[in-house]
């Protein structure tokens, strides 16, 4: 469960740390300000790439000024002073070193062993029993070896069909890096990155042509110090040292004064020189798979056309290419017109290519510059350094080819490859990873600047929508308030309104019920005509009023209903008697005859009884009954 | 038996110089903690940003958006209601002027005195003698409802009644001659008063002057 978990919290921090890396990578790259730097007793050379420009921009050699013969050791403090008077006068102080190691110093194997992850290939790597089985190391007092040594590996090849994989380890003494470490940290520069010089110039050289890491390739370095022949096969990685002497060197130095090569003095040479390297070109090139067509060749000597062209004719079947360090290097073509090799041969069975070997006339050796392809460029600074030069030009290759490295913790995609990224500093893994610690820091504490920028941007920016915003709400609630108090008044404004307006509407009614007996009152002595004379009116509202009266004679009665049916309403005569009136006798009635007129009016036609009686007037008394008008 | 040997390993002791640049120390793996401090300031800043911006910015914009619709309605219809205030305030003030003036021609419940002071006074003026005032009844005003259609022989008529109305009925015998009546009548015109006759009996006396016995309606305000 425990192991279950860890495993789980190691895949989550891998998981964390691959999606930084394509973060952090590039910035940690970028953060990355470094030279090569070539420290010897005698002298330093320091070289400068703007890997951005992809421009050799600078190169700085100086001698140390000692009165005897100085030692790392003994003359510590006195290199420092001087490495910093030149860090200082050529502003490189601060920088960070790949610093170069003799290619003697170190051991570089090629390993194989089966696929497994890194985790598990480191504790195979400290077990002393890897190093009995894969290296030359004793086994007596090894654990004690190992505490002294600084290794570094790198995985170049894996194959998946044989469940195999290629291991690229080299390793030296630790003495051989704390002393240097020592003296350029106190100078002024920060070793990171220490690399054998063999593996620079392959770097440089693979670089320069193009060539990837899966491609074959067949590499030989000779000079004064750096002697090796490098073969790269479809899956191998061999590395041969060249144990040269003095009196080799001495020899080789010599043929270059000779017309050509030829003859005894070469064959002696070569026998000398390139037949002790196991397995020799020959055996390289007899190999049932290789794929070997040319051989690159790299010489620390300005001078090395005698011996090119001993190569070239010594091995028909290849074709040379010799890298200079700098365009513009007098070589004297050397062409010999041969049958190019047709790439087809190099499938045929080996008896068949000797055979063909034989038809192999004359053939080109190129010559070339680190330069020519444009991958790298140089800075006018560098051209001018050159042009001061007279002899010597090669040997700065390998601090052009250490200057491309960077220590890259996140393996970053870099501008100029290094396909071969070895790094002995024995606290290599602890550098990377304080630096990845760095790197995350400092991108946490940008992050957090930024991101604290773009907080208080974006709440200073939507802070005024946001008041804004605010005063709507507020002002919705005083508006709905408002709203609904102004809309209650208009309610109850509209209520006493209409309160009011059935108030006055009852009011206009009460007092529209006209008193119409006061306009009757009014009307009634312009209707009752002379003969007439009322006695009594009784009057009830909205119904009727009836005259009580006598009248002179019938003429005047009817006058008085016609009056009253004109002005008043419908009159009705509903009782009338003849009333004979004697000044001294009381008059004797007579009933009256009553007639419906054909308008439905009653009136009088005439009476039953008529008795004359000649001392009296006859009176009419009658009771009229009107209807008011509607 | 073979002895071992144990190499002596060689001990170069380095004068140290000064460093001019603190490079990191290359032997020691820096701590972590500085790092999980600001993961765990960054985390809270995000976190603080992203609460801010959702529990304070978001709602309040959300709640901004859905109410500036109804805001800019709500402040039209107020623009809207102030009118309609203002004219129902006008209208209110010319009911209540109008009703105030109708309000006049009522006698006040309070004031009954000054009916009779008016019939007292006009009676007087036009030389009419009052012989007797009897009040026969006092009751709310009503008015009688709409009879429905459907309404059989036995509908008992219904009726609205207004507490604010008082009608109360008196019987008044006069006394005079009739072109003083018709003066009086006038006058009680005039004046402009919610007075009703509802009956009038006018007789003629002996003494050739009339004797008139009026039912009057007064309608009185209530305002208690």
């Amino acid at each position: 469960m425990k192991d279950k978990l860890l495993v789980l919290k190691k895949n989550f921090v891998t998981i964390i740390d691959m999606v930084f890396s394509i973060v952090l990578g590039p910035l940690s790259l970028k953060k990355e300000k470094r030279v090569s730097v070539e420290l010897t007793e005698k002298e330093i050379i320091i070289c400068q790439i703007d890997s951005s420009k992809k421009t050799v921009s600078k190169i700085i050699v100086e001698k140390f000024i000692f009165e005897s013969n100085p030692k790392f050791d003994k003359d510590y403090i006195s290199y420092s002073e001087q490495i910093t008077k030149i860090l200082k006068r050529e502003k490189l102080l601060g920088m960070e070193a790949n610093v170069i190691l003799p290619s003697s110093d170190t051991t570089i194997k090629s390993v194989s062993l089966p696929i497994m992850n890194e985790d598990d290939l480191n504790n195979q790597i400290s077990t002393p029993d890897f190093w009995t089985q894969f290296t030359d190391l004793p086994a007596e007092g090894i654990e004690q070896l190992l505490e002294d040594i600084s290794v570094s590996y790198q995985i170049i090849d894996t194959d998946k069909k044989t469940q195999m994989m290629e291991i690229l380890l080299v390793y030296t003494p630790k003495n051989n890096i704390e002393i240097l470490n020592a003296i350029i940290k106190s100078s002024g520069l920060n070793p990171t990155v220490f690399e054998p010089k063999c593996l620079s110039i392959i770097n440089l050289t693979m670089l320069s042509k193009k060539i990837k890491s899966k491609d074959n390739f067949l590499f030989l370095v000779y000079g004064e110090k750096e002697n090796y022949l490098f073969y790269k096969g479809s899956n191998k990685f061999t590395l041969i040292e060249n144990k040269v002497t003095r009196s080799d060197v001495t020899l080789i130095k010599q043929l270059e004064k000779l017309p050509d090569a030829s003859g005894p003095f070469w064959d002696e040479l070569y026998d000398r020189f390139l037949e002790p390297i196991k397995p020799t070109i020959d055996e390289i090139l007899e190999e049932e798979d290789n794929k070997i067509s040319e051989m690159v060749i790299f010489s620390e000597f300005d001078q090395n056309k005698n011996f090119l062209n001993g190569l070239n004719l010594k091995f028909e079947k290849l074709n040379m290419i010799s890298f200079s360090t700098f365009p513009n290097i007098e070589l004297e073509e050397n062409k010999k017109v041969k049958k190019a090799s047709n790439p087809k041969d190099e499938k045929l069975p080996l008896s068949e290519r000797i055979k063909s070997k034989s038809k192999v006339i004359v053939k080109d050796t190129s010559y070339n510059n680190f330069f020519d392809t444009k991958i790298i460029k140089i800075s006018k600074n560098v051209e001018e350094f050159i042009g001061q030069l007279k002899n010597q030009k090669n040997i700065y290759a390998f601090n052009i080819g250490s200057a491309l490295r960077f220590l890259n913790p996140y393996n970053a995609n870099e501008a100029l490859k290094c396909n071969y990224r070895i790094n002995v500093n024995p606290y290599s893994q602890v550098i990377k990873q304080n630096r990845k610690n760095l790197t995350l820091n400092l991108s946490l504490q940008y992050l957090t600047i930024i991101l604290l920028i773009l907080f208080t941007t974006n709440v200073l920016i939507n802070y005024p929508t946001f008041v804004k915003n605010k005063e709507i709400i507020k002002a919705y609630s005083t508006i709905i308030k408002t709203h609904e108090d102004l809309y209650n008044d208009i309610k109850v404004l509209s209520g006493q309104k209409k309160a009011l307006e059935k108030e006055s509407k009852l009011a206009t009614r009460i007092l529209n019920k006209k008193d119409e007996y006061l306009d009757f009152i009014n009307i009634t002595p312009s209707v009752v005509p002379e003969g007439i004379e009322v006695a009594k009116v009784d009057y009830l509202k909205g119904s009727h009023a009836t005259f009580y009266g006598i009248a002179a004679s019938d003429l005047d009665v009817n006058l008085f209903l016609a009056k009253l049916r004109s002005n008043i309403g419908k009159s009705e005569l509903t009782e009338l008697k003849t009333l004979y009136m004697n000044l001294s006798d009381p008059v004797t009635s007579v009933t009256p005859i009553m007639e419906t007129n054909p308008s439905g009016e009653q009136e009088m036609t005439g009476s039953t009884e008529e008795t004359s009686v000649p001392n009296t007037i006859e009176i009419k008394e009658f009771i009229i009954k009107v209807n008011y008008k509607k | 038996m073979k002895k071992k040997h144990k190499k002596i390993k060689k001990i170069i002791r380095i004068k140290k110089r000064p460093l001019l640049f603190s490079f990191e120390e290359d032997s020691i793996l820096l701590d972590n903690k500085l790092i999980n401090i600001k993961l765990f300031i960054l985390s809270i800043m995000i976190f603080a940003f992203v609460l801010v911006k959702m529990t304070v910015f978001n709602p309040i914009e959300v709640l901004s958006l859905s109410i500036v619709n109804d805001l800019n309605e709500k402040k039209n219809l107020i623009q809207i209601g102030e009118t309609i205030k203002v004219s129902l305030e006008k209208k209110k003030k010319e009911f209540e002027l109008s009703f105030n003036e109708k309000k006049k021609s009522f006698f006040d419940i309070k004031e009954s005195d000054k009916f009779f002071d008016l019939i007292a006074n006009t009676a007087l003026i036009n030389q009419l003698k009052i012989k007797s005032i009897k009040k026969l009844n006092e009751d709310s005003y009503k008015e009688a409802k709409p009879i429905p259609q459907d309404a059989g022989p036995q509908y008992k008529i219904e009726y609205d009644v207004y507490e604010n109305y008082v009608q109360s009925s008196f019987v008044i015998n006069f006394e005079g001659n009739f072109k003083d009546y018709i003066s009086f009548i006038y006058d009680i015109k005039n004046s402009n008063k919610g007075l009703l006759t509802e009956t009038s009996k006018i007789t003629k006396n002996v003494n050739g002057n009339l004797k008139i016995l009026s039912t009057l309606t007064i309608n009185f305000v209530n305002n208690s």
